[in-house]
């Protein structure tokens, strides 16, 4: 360093400096500590204002969503949070009557009141019938935890003891109306009461047939089956309908039944749900049937309702439904409060990477057979009057390109499968038997071996093992314990569809299959 | 009783004792202003820290410099070293007489120096002029050599004649419309101690200061950038640039990056501005030192219209830009608080456009307040500036340094990003 002073020069600089910039910290120790402030009320940042007047904003959101629905008994019932995301598929569930003394199917008033509020205390909230048909068209995003309530044959014990549980809980639900019943019995909704629930704010209305909510003689033995997804046999013809025939039928009570909602109350019915969830699907007589309804009933409402069963895959509706079907699980006297937050949670959709644990109870629902849960393991049995029985998770249809991965021991049993690609139209299964591996393309219809290895292979009965599919591209690849493999390329690109299990003997009561730990993960092409 | 009373008057008025108040009271205001600012500072990073590192910085050089003195005693070194000064000179027939003359009239001993004068491609009668004045020179006895060239070759080749040309041990470079003082080569050899030392920056006065606003503005500047600036810098003994007006070097270190700083270029196109600044880069690149020689008394003659300042700022500029880049390379080799201070130098420039916009027009737009605070600082800030200027010259013109500081904070900064825009351009603007 060059500073050209002498020693004493030096020091007597650095005595002044020090001098100086002391007193000036001081003086600013002074400042600091004293009252006197020469800060305006401007920020440095007036950023920050903005920020604090969005965070206000928010906390009144808040506030005016904390909406506290007092209805006897029910406390720290949650409101939505709006702000939480968007649903990917929407449950909608499926009441009939509301009775006051339990008769065995319908749901008595109090354990609706239960069900209701346990919905909503969990967050459960419903959606008005136009928003759930704008979130079918895939215009609209409903937010999570959105469900559609729905009542079928427009009971007036439905209204009665149902309304005031959606008022106190702002519940908003659909009936479906057969039209040909109105002011016809006190059984059914009179025309005033459908008015007063339409002005309600809190019901919206779809069709239910005009008067094909019956039974009747569908053959010459006299066998009787639902009139709208049968032929009727005509006994002075001894014959049943032409397709003409019945075609004309269904559609003059379908067009009639919308045309009444209109005429009468100026309601638009969009929807319609099937008598008995029954859209032609049980008709193995005549397959057309199926067809030439479900075609006429598109024709004439955009979405129809039909019934959803366990192990045919999701329960959930996502947007543009296939066929414009919309599942709906039908709650009954069996039901409770929790069976249903359960069944529902099941439903939700899951997003990859997936892991299952013995410890997570109810992620699984069984098809046939037995589904239990041990600390240890999940046990999928049959049960004495099957050969088998299976297992599947739900809301895992939009699973692509996957590695499917399960550790499991088979005690008993001839052969156990892993099931991918599992959807409501068809599944693809790797079946580990004592005869060797195979690779199984299961439809509605039919069932086909793709491919097969036979060679005998151990299946692990005392000590578990991992099995594994990879699901991914067009290939299959199915694993036991990284040892036995087969790979299968199909055509074309392998669906979307989700994950199950499933164990089978040919005596009865036998298959048992241990399950401790599934995992599924993305495994990308 | 009375005498004391005078004594202290005399003394006060001596050290500027008045000036020293007035510049600790400011210095006071800006610590209390920053203190608020840095408890503000989560509120906004950037502008925080500038706002306090700016501060930081300044009153730095001021703190810094306030323990570099001139070298009192006469000279330290055994023997005087021989000098030539060069003059490089384009179309300079008002000044170069003057200043052939004012290096002839030097205290320096005759036998010791001579003067080396190249005219380079000038359109009107400087090689007339300079004749005249080797003529004159040599009834004095000093030697004046006139180099002639028919076409213009820039400054750097002027240089690099002079350096070619020179057989002595220094040469003193001077510009052809600078006036040096009787002591000021004595003043500047004098700094070359050791070995180490290649180059002595001399100070540089505005030869036209009363002229207008303009030039008082820039008298200011100069003092305090030179007394301060580089007085800091030369504490470490890396005065970034040695003034072309008046700055010495030894000839032999030259030599050794003659050939580099001669060729150097810049985005392909060979280097015509700058090159003091440039040569001075080079040689502490080598490792030498260079220094400050506050004695050292040059006149120069500063831009006096709006068009010529804001020609030759923009060469400053650029040269800065293009010499900062190369020198952050190898700062960091230096003694540490150079280091820091050179790169904040490089960085808080690059920021003010950006304060100065948020400060002036984005704050007060968005939140509807008067930027009191900024322009508190700001005008704080000017205030030392114009102060220092008068504690060490007791001259009227420091409020044109209040008025410089300002202006250069609004308005000069600018010139930076546009500059930047424009490095390409390599022509040199009116002198």
């Amino acid at each position: 360093m060059y500073t050209f002073l002498s020693f004493e020069k030096l020091i007597k600089k650095s005595l002044i400096f020090i001098i100086t910039f002391v007193s000036l910290i001081a003086g600013l120790i002074a400042y600091d500590r004293s009252s006197l402030s020469i800060k305006p009320h401007a920020n440095f940042d007036p950023l920050n204002g903005l920020i604090s007047r969005i965070e206000q904003i928010e906390k009144n959101r808040e506030e005016r969503q904390k909406i506290i629905a007092l209805l006897g008994g029910i406390e720290n019932t949650q409101v939505q949070d709006t702000n939480s995301g968007h649903a990917k598929s929407i449950p909608v569930l499926l009441y009939h009557g509301i009775i006051m003394k339990p008769d065995g199917i319908n749901v008595p008033i109090s354990d609706f009141e239960r069900q209701m509020a346990a919905l909503k205390k969990n967050g459960w909230q419903t959606v008005s019938l136009d928003d759930f048909i704008s979130y079918s068209d895939g215009q609209k995003e409903l937010p999570i935890k959105s469900f559609l309530l729905t009542f079928d044959d427009g009971r007036r014990d439905t209204f009665k003891n149902g309304d005031p549980v959606l008022a106190a809980l702002n519940y908003r639900a659909t009936m479906f109306i057969i039209t040909g019943r109105t002011d016809k019995s006190p059984f059914h909704l009179s025309s005033d009461e459908i008015r007063e629930m339409a002005q309600s704010g809190r019901w919206d209305f779809g069709s239910h047939t005009r008067n094909s909510h019956d039974k009747a003689v569908i053959d010459a033995t006299g066998n009787q089956g639902y009139v709208l997804a049968n032929k009727l046999y005509i006994s002075s013809k001894h014959a049943n309908e032409t397709d003409a025939e019945y075609q004309t039928r269904i559609n003059d009570d379908l067009r009639g039944a919308q045309s009444d909602l209109k005429t009468k109350y100026s309601i638009n019915a969009q929807v319609f749900a099937y008598p008995f969830g029954d859209f032609g699907q049980e008709n193995l007589k005549d397959t057309h049937v199926k067809d030439t309804l479900t075609a006429t009933v598109q024709k004439i409402y955009k979405y129809s309702f039909i019934q959803a069963w366990f192990g045919a895959g999701d329960f959930f509706n996502k947007s543009h439904p296939q066929g414009n079907m919309v599942k709906r699980l039908a709650i009954d006297s069996s039901w409770n409060e929790k069976k249903l937050l359960d069944t529902l949670k099941i439903g939700e959709e899951k997003d990859l990477p997936f892991e299952w644990q013995p410890s997570d109870t109810n992620i699984y629902l069984k098809g046939w057979g037995e589904v239990s849960a041990t600390p240890k393991f999940l046990r999928v049995n049959a049960v004495s009057n099957t050969k088998g029985a299976d297992a599947f998770i739900n809301g895992d249809s939009d699973w692509q390109d996957y590695i499917f991965s399960a550790h499991l021991s088979i005690p008993f049993g001839k052969s156990f499968s892993l099931i991918v690609g599992n959807s409501s139209s068809e599944s693809y299964a790797c079946d580990f038997s004592t005869d060797g591996i195979s690779l199984v393309n299961e439809t509605n219809n039919d069932r086909y071996v793709l491919f097969a290895v036979m060679e005998s292979i151990p299946l692990p009965r005392d000590k578990e093992t991992e099995a594994k599919v990879i699901y991914s591209g067009n290939t299959i690849t199915c694993y036991l314990d990284n040892l036995w493999f087969l790979k299968y390329n199909l055509q074309n690109q392998l669906p979307k569809g989700g994950i199950g299990l499933s164990v089978y003997d040919p005596r009865d009561g036998v298959a048992e299959l241990d399950v401790s730990k599934v995992s599924v993960a993305s495994n990308p092409r | 009783m009375k005498q004391l009373y005078r004594q202290i008057k005399n003394y006060c008025k001596d050290k500027s004792i008045d000036g020293w108040i007035v510049f600790l009271l400011a210095v006071y205001l800006v610590l209390i202003i920053k203190l608020v600012a840095f408890q503000e500072l989560n509120q906004s990073l950037l502008f925080g820290a500038y706002s306090l590192t700016v501060s930081f910085y300044i009153l730095s050089r001021f703190a810094i410099s306030f323990f570099y003195e001139h070298e009192r005693s006469p000279n330290k070194l055994k023997e005087l070293p021989t000098a030539s000064f060069g003059i490089p000179s384009k179309n300079e027939e008002e000044n170069i007489k003057e200043t052939i003359l004012k290096i002839a009239n030097c205290d320096y001993p005759k036998d010791k120096f001579d003067i080396i004068a190249i005219n380079d491609g000038s359109t009107d009668k400087t090689l007339e002029r300079m004749f005249k004045a080797k003529a004159e020179a040599a009834r004095i006895g000093v030697k004046v050599k006139i180099i002639n060239w028919k076409i213009n070759r820039g400054k750097r080749e002027g240089m690099t004649e002079c350096i070619n040309q020179s057989d002595k041990d220094i040469v003193i470079f001077i510009d052809s419309d600078s006036f040096v003082e009787k002591d000021t080569a004595q003043e500047l050899v004098k700094y070359f101690v050791d070995d180490k030392i290649a180059a002595v920056a001399g100070h540089a006065y505005a030869a036209n200061a009363e002229v207008n606003v303009l030039t008082k503005m820039q008298a200011v500047r100069y003092f305090v950038a030179f007394r301060s600036y580089k007085a800091a810098e030369s504490i470490f003994g890396s005065v970034t640039c040695c003034s072309g007006c008046c700055s010495a070097y030894r000839r032999i270190y030259v030599l050794g990056v003659l050939n580099a700083w001669r060729n150097q270029t810049f985005l392909g196109i060979r280097c015509t501005y700058g090159d003091d600044r440039s040569l001075t880069n080079f040689l502490l690149q080598k490792g030498y030192k260079c220094l400050y020689a506050p004695k050292a008394i040059v006149h120069t003659v500063v831009p006096d219209t709006m068009r010529k300042f804001m020609r030759q700022q923009l060469r400053w500029k650029k040269s800065w830009v293009r010499e900062s880049m190369k020198a952050a390379t190898f700062i960091w080799k230096r003694h540490p608080a150079m280091s820091i201070a050179f790169y904040m130098g490089v960085i808080l420039p690059l920021l003010a456009p950006l304060v100065v916009l948020r400060a002036l027009i984005w704050y007060p737009f968005t939140t509807h307040h008067f930027p009191y605070y900024y322009l508190a600082g700001l005008t704080l800030m000017a205030f030392i500036y114009g102060i220092y200027y008068y504690i060490h010259t007791r001259d009227r013109k420091w409020v044109f340094g209040v008025l410089f500081a300002t202006f250069y904070t609004l308005i000069l900064i600018w010139q930076l990003p546009y500059a930047i825009l424009n490095l390409r351009d390599s022509r040199w603007g009116t002198r």
